[in-house]
C-alpha cells in the first residue's frame, strides 16, 4: 500500500509543479503585456515601467514563479485587471455557484444512469431496456449546449415553466428558489454525464453478472435482490468510481458553454468573459483552481480505488 | 512460384478486406451510421452543387418559417438555413477530422515511445500526458484559440492538442501489451534498430485501435468545434457552421423557435453516426473497448 500510495501522491505532486509552470507561463504567451493592459491606453513608457515595477515583472522569471507560486500558496492571486477586488475574491464569489450546479448535475445524472445501467445489465431483452437504450444513444450523440438550447425554447420561452435563464441562489438558504433557477442548466450538463456512466455501469455489471462468484452465492440459495446489490454491484461500482470522478472533475472545471448560455454566474463563465476582457490575473488563478481541483480529484478516486480493490495497493 | 504466391497473396488481402466488411456489418447501426456519415461528407464536398442558395446569400425577408423556396426558413439576415447548414457541415467535418489526425500524429508516436522505452522516457512524456488531461478540453482550446486566434487551423491546433492524451495513452497501453510478443522480439533478434521496432513492427500492430480512436476523438471533436462556437470563438462569420448557427439563434429564440433546432439536429446526426461508426470498426478490428470515452465532451 505504502509504495502505491508514494507513487501516487509522487505522480501527483509532479504534475501539480508542471501544471502551475504551465498555468503561470500561459500569461506570457497571451497577446498584450500585462503592464501595458494594466497602465492604459494612454500611458507613456515610464508609467509602464512604473506598472512594471509594481506587479514585479522587472524582476528574474524564476523569482517571479517562485512570488506567484507563494501568493497562490497563501491565497493571493494577485488584482483583476478590471475591476478592485481581488483575484481570490472574485474567484471565491463564482466558485460556490459553479459547485451547486456540478453537484447538482451529477446527482441528476446519477440518478438517470443508476437505474438505467443496472436494469440494462439485468434485463437487456426487456422492453424498458431497449427504451434505456434509446435514451443513451440519444443522450450520447445531443450536444449539451443544443440540448440547453431546447430545454429553453419548449420550457421557458413556449410554456413559461421555468426560467431562460439561469441564477445562482444558495441551496441551504432558499431550496425551492435555487432548484428553480438552476434546474435547467443542470440537467443540460445532466444528460450527458449519466449516458457515460449508464454505459459503464451496463459494461461493467453485466460482465460481473458472469462470473463464477456470482453463481457461487445463487448457489448458497441467497435472494437475487441481494445478489446483485451485495455482490455484484460493489464489484461493478469500481470502474464506475473512476468515470464519476472524471466527470465531476470537468463539472467542477466550469461547463463553459453552459454556463454562458444560461448566463450562469459561475467560473466557466467567469474565465469566458475574462479571457475576452484579457483579464489575464483572473484567468490565471481560474484555471489554475480548475486545474488542482481536478489533479486532487483524480488523486482522490485513485485512492479511493486502491482501498476498495486490494489488488491494486498490493499489486 | 512468384506468379502464384503473388496470386495467393492477393487472395489473402481481399479476404482480409472482406472479413473486415462482414465483420463491420454483423452490426446494423453501424452500417446505417456509415451510410450516414457518406451522405454528409458528400453533402459538405458538394455543398454547391446541393445548396439551393449561396451561403451567405440573402433574399427579401429575415427570420422565415419553412416555405417552398426556404424548406427551412430564412435566418436574422435573410439567409437560407438549409443552404448554411450543408455548408456548415465543411467547418464541422474539416475541424473534427483535423484535430483528430493531429491528436493522433503527436499523441500516438509519443505513446508508442513511452510504452516501448518505458523507464523516464515513460514517466516524463505521461506526466506531459497528466497535464493536458488536467484542463478540460474547452478550456484548454479557450485559452488557446485566446493565445493564437480564431481560424480554421487554429481551431484545429487547440482541439488538437486536447485530443493528444487519449491518444498517447491508447497506444502506450497497446505498445506495453504487444512489447514482449515474439514477433516483436523476432524483429528485435533480427537485428533491427529500436526505431524500426517501433514504427514498423508495433505501430503497424496498432493501426486497428488506433482507427477505432480517431472516429471516436473526431466525434468529440466536432461538439468541442461547435460549442466554441457558441461561444463565438470558432470558425468567424460569415462562414457557415452549426454551432455558429446556433450561437446566432440564441438571439432569436422568441422570434423563430425553428432556428436554433435545425443546426443542432445536424449536430446530433453527424456525432450519432460517427459513434456507429466507431462501433462498427471496433467489432470488425477485434477491439473490446478502445480508449473509452470517458471525459465529458462539453
Amino acid at each position: 500500500m505504502s509504495a502505491y500510495l508514494l507513487r501516487r501522491v509522487g505522480q501527483f505532486l509532479v504534475v501539480l509543479v508542471l501544471a502551475s509552470i504551465a498555468v503561470w507561463a500561459m500569461v506570457y504567451a497571451l497577446p498584450g503585456d500585462a503592464a501595458t493592459v494594466l497602465a492604459g491606453p494612454d500611458a507613456s513608457g515610464p508609467q509602464i515601467a512604473a506598472t512594471r515595477a509594481r506587479l514585479g515583472l522587472d524582476k528574474p522569471v524564476v523569482v517571479q514563479y517562485l512570488l506567484w507560486v507563494k501568493g497562490a500558496v497563501t491565497g493571493h492571486l494577485g488584482q483583476s485587471f478590471y475591476s478592485a477586488d481581488s483575484v481570490s475574491h472574485t474567484l471565491a464569489e463564482r466558485i460556490p455557484a459553479t459547485v451547486q450546479l456540478a453537484v447538482l448535475g451529477m446527482l441528476l445524472a446519477l440518478l438517470i444512469a443508476i437505474p438505467i445501467g443496472t436494469l440494462i445489465a439485468l434485463r437487456p431483452r426487456s422492453l424498458l431496456a431497449r427504451l434505456s437504450h434509446g435514451y443513451l444513444t440519444a443522450g450520447l450523440a445531443i450536444p449539451s449546449f443544443w440540448l440547453a438550447l431546447l430545454l429553453i425554447i419548449t420550457l421557458a420561452v413556449r410554456t413559461h415553466a421555468l426560467p431562460a435563464t439561469g441564477d445562482y441562489v444558495n441551496f441551504w438558504q432558499h431550496p425551492v428558489a435555487a432548484l428553480r433557477w438552476s434546474i435547467l442548466p443542470a440537467i443540460a450538463v445532466a444528460v450527458h454525464g449519466s449516458c457515460i456512466i449508464a454505459r459503464f455501469l451496463a459494461t461493467s455489471l453485466s460482465e460481473v453478472m458472469q462470473r463464477d462468484f456470482i453463481r457461487t452465492v445463487r448457489a448458497k440459495g441467497v435472494r437475487e435482490s441481494r445478489v446483485v446489490i451485495r455482490h455484484a454491484m460493489r464489484n461493478a461500482a469500481l470502474p464506475t468510481v473512476t468515470v464519476v470522478g472524471i466527470q465531476l472533475g470537468s463539472l467542477l472545471g466550469g461547463t463553459v458553454v453552459i454556463e454562458a448560455l444560461f448566463n450562469y454566474p459561475g467560473l466557466g463563465r467567469l474565465l469566458y468573459t475574462s479571457i475576452g476582457q484579457r483579464d489575464y490575473a483572473v484567468v490565471q488563478g481560474g484555471v489554475l483552481f480548475v486545474v488542482v481541483v481536478f489533479l486532487v480529484l483524480n488523486l482522490l478516486v485513485d485512492l479511493l480505488y486502491a482501498y476498495l480493490d486490494p489488488r491494486i495497493r498490493l499489486a | 512460384m512468384t506468379t502464384l504466391s503473388m496470386a495467393a497473396e492477393r487472395v489473402r488481402a481481399r479476404s482480409g478486406a472482406r472479413t473486415f466488411l462482414s465483420r463491420y456489418a454483423r452490426s446494423r447501426s453501424a452500417v446505417v451510421g456509415a451510410i450516414g456519415l457518406l451522405v454528409i461528407v458528400v453533402c459538405a464536398v458538394a455543398a454547391p452543387l446541393l445548396a439551393p442558395y449561396g451561403p451567405t446569400a440573402q433574399s427579401a425577408g429575415s427570420l422565415l418559417g419553412p416555405s417552398g423556396s426556404h424548406w427551412l426558413g430564412t435566418d436574422d439576415l435573410g439567409r437560407d438555413i438549409l443552404s448554411r447548414a450543408i455548408y456548415g457541415a465543411r467547418a464541422s467535418l474539416t475541424v473534427g477530422c483535423g484535430s483528430a489526425a493531429l491528436g493522433a500524429l503527436i499523441g500516438v508516436p509519443l505513446g508508442v515511445v513511452a510504452g516501448y522505452l518505458g523507464r523516464w522516457t515513460d514517466s516524463v512524456s505521461m506526466r506531459f500526458v497528466d497535464l493536458l488531461l488536467a484542463v478540460p478540453t474547452v478550456l484548454l482550446a479557450l485559452v488557446i484559440t485566446a493565445v493564437i486566434g480564431a481560424s480554421r487551423i487554429n481551431l484545429i491546433v487547440a482541439i488538437g492538442v486536447a485530443a493528444i492524451p487519449q491518444f498517447a495513452r491508447l497506444a502506450r497501453a497497446a505498445t506495453l501489451s504487444i512489447r514482449d510478443r515474439d514477433f516483436v522480439v523476432a524483429s528485435r533478434g533480427m537485428g533491427a534498430t529500436t526505431p524500426d521496432t517501433m514504427f514498423r513492427t508495433v505501430l503497424l500492430n496498432l493501426l486497428g485501435p488506433i482507427m477505432v480512436q480517431l472516429v471516436i476523438t473526431a466525434s468529440l471533436a466536432v461538439v468541442v468545434e461547435a460549442g466554441l462556437s457558441v461561444l463565438g470563438l470558432g470558425v468567424p462569420p460569415p462562414t457557415p457552421s452549426w454551432g455558429g448557427m446556433l450561437q446566432e439563434a440564441r438571439g432569436y429564440l422568441y422570434q423563430s423557435p425553428t432556428f436554433g433546432v435545425f443546426p443542432g439536429l445536424c449536430l446530433a446526426i453527424t456525432v450519432f453516426c460517427m459513434d456507429r461508426v466507431g462501433h462498427g470498426l471496433r467489432i470488425a478490428v477485434g477491439v473490446e473497448s478502445a480508449g473509452a470515452t470517458t471525459r465529458a465532451a462539453i
